[in-house]
């Protein structure tokens, strides 16, 4: 370990999975702790997609002026384009809309690189479990980024929780 | 503002992306050219608001315009380009290319998914080469298929929905988009490596039958393997031989002579009226122009009654296409198709995707998801074809 704090930059994909989750009210009452304790933040582009799912965003809207970071440094965007390039089709380089993967993991990279002790973590869900160069994972990994999921993220934070299997 | 130092080379590979010249993309930002040039050049690093606005212009991520370099044109979708443009040599303008980038995010988020639910994507389609017989080749995919002649005479609504499903129901996926004039395009066909077959179609193809036509056409160019962008002018091999296909699908050569005895009486006549023509297409689900030409394919009629009823059209107007008010479901499911609608929400349903992957795939928020199921569930017990 590295001794700092670990803070979790989390992805549209987790913030949905909640929804519906065995532990889904658990998981608010920590998650809304963690938010406020500043431990969790997301890019603003990760929140521009939880807001096609109303349930989440509706329960997150209390939530966002806290957690919603907007980074504006030259070296941040220089990350995030590096990101793009290399995970093209996970960015969706062509596309008309944009991504949030990309800012993510962006994110954590620039944040790891210029706010040490504090090890930032991305949490996300991937769906599809193939095609490994079109992944978050893959490309934290490239980016020397841990990732987790949401729920394993809450199990390590709080083990004495009584977490569902 | 923060200058930021990009790559000026992504700057105009943005700008070419969209098929744009220096000229159109410096209007489109409201700026001098010059201005935008010194931007491509590297004289000066444009400002954060200078590449949202370009960015939102182009239509294309803010974070593509930060890459280090231009992304290799190997990246693309990959298909033949057989349209003549009207002989000029085939363009490709900025929203025919960003069409072509949304397919191919399509294509991609459904390759996605097959590598983790292939029984989804099932499919047994033949594969057929351009030297077959090609009369042949098309009544036998129709023999294969199931596709009685007498469904088709019987077709009198929604044929269009009835024929793309019957399409569908071959594992095909078939779009509808409403880009560019048919002058540009009418369809493209894609069967690479991944092994999926899409058909796309212009929306902007006012007359049904010539969309049935294209379909069918498109749907020659899968069974072909060949990846491909038409206007189905005819020209070269491959497309003079799915013209043919779709001719010969839509009119096989006994029902058709059947129904052109039928039309002008006892013997086959050198005048086809107009009359006549539509009679014969109105059966078959093609226009006048697709039965003059298959009557002189078939030796029915001289070899220029097409051109002569080319000609004679010249004199009329071609008439408005019906503009009928339409749902934002039936808006939906009319340009993804049932196929692409009901593999997404299968896989929803199996856990493989999550709701924000289904979003993406369907561009309707989750709060509509039911009602686009409805709408396909709907179309599936109208004419659906065995899905």
């Amino acid at each position: 370990m590295d001794g700092g704090n670990r803070l979790y930059i989390v992805d549209a994909s987790s913030w949905i999975s909640v929804e519906g989750h065995p532990a889904q009210n658990l998981m608010l009452f920590h998650l809304g702790k963690m938010i406020e304790d500043g431990r969790i933040i997301s890019p603003p582009e990760a929140w521009d997609e939880v807001e096609n799912c109303p349930w989440v965003h509706a329960w997150l809207k209390q939530h966002r002026n806290l957690f919603v970071q907007r980074i504006t440094d030259v070296e941040y965007f220089q990350l995030v384009g590096r990101v793009t390039h290399q995970f093209h089709v996970m960015a969706g380089a062509r596309r008309r809309k944009e991504r949030a993967d990309q800012y993510v993991v962006g994110m954590a990279a620039y944040l790891n690189a210029t706010s040490n002790p504090n090890r930032h973590v991305v949490v996300c869900e991937e769906s599809h479990t193939k095609r490994p160069n079109r992944k978050i994972r893959t490309a934290c990994q490239a980016f020397g980024v841990e990732c987790v999921d949401m729920f394993t993220m809450l199990k390590k934070e709080f083990p004495d929780e009584a977490w569902p299997d | 503002m923060t200058d930021v130092p990009v790559n000026p080379k992504v700057l105009a590979w943005a700008r070419s992306e969209r098929g744009l010249t220096l000229a159109e993309a410096a209007e489109k930002l409201g700026v001098p050219i010059d201005e935008l040039k010194e931007l491509e050049d590297g004289v000066r690093h444009p400002s954060v608001g200078e590449l949202r606005n370009i960015a939102a212009k182009y239509e294309i991520g803010f974070s593509s315009l930060l890459m280090p370099e231009p992304l290799l044109e190997t990246t693309r979708l990959r298909c033949q380009d057989f349209r003549t443009h009207r002989g000029e040599g085939a363009d490709w303008n900025a929203e025919l290319l960003a069409a072509l980038d949304d397919i191919n995010v399509v294509t991609d988020a459904m390759a996605d998914l097959k590598q983790a639910v292939p029984h989804l994507f099932a499919s047994n389609l033949p594969t057929i080469s351009a030297s077959s017989n090609v009369a042949d080749a098309a009544e036998r995919e129709r023999e294969r298929m199931g596709f009685r002649i007498s469904n088709q005479y019987l077709w009198d609504k929604y044929v269009f929905r009835r024929f793309r499903s019957l399409i569908e129901a071959q594992g095909v996926f078939v779009y509808v988009l409403n880009v560019g004039s048919t002058e540009d395009w009418r369809g493209l066909a894609i069967m690479d490596e991944r092994q999926i077959p899409f058909i796309i179609l212009n929306g902007n193809e006012a007359e049904t039958e010539a969309r049935i036509f294209s379909l069918i056409h498109e749907y020659c160019h899968i069974l072909l393997r060949v990846n491909a962008i038409s206007d189905q002018r005819q020209r070269g091999t491959i497309e003079g031989f799915c013209n043919s296909f779709a001719a010969y699908f839509l009119m096989p050569r006994k029902e058709f002579r059947a129904v052109a005895r039928e039309v002008s009486g006892a013997n086959f006549k050198e005048d086809w009226t107009d009359t006549e023509l539509r009679a014969i297409g109105a059966r078959f689900k093609v226009s006048m122009s697709a039965v003059a030409i298959h009557l002189s394919r078939l030796d029915l009629a001289p070899d220029d009654l097409f051109r002569k009823k080319v000609a004679e059209s010249r004199l009329r107007t071609l008439p408005e296409r019906s503009g009928g008010i339409v749902g934002y479901y039936d808006q939906i499911a009319n340009r993804l198709g049932s196929r692409h609608v009901s593999v997404v929400f299968r896989a929803l349903e199996g856990g493989y995707i999550d709701q924000l992957d289904a979003y993406e795939m369907l561009d309707v928020k989750p709060e509509n998801f039911q009602r686009l199921q409805s709408e396909i569930a709907e179309r599936q017990r109208a004419y659906g074809w065995g899905q």
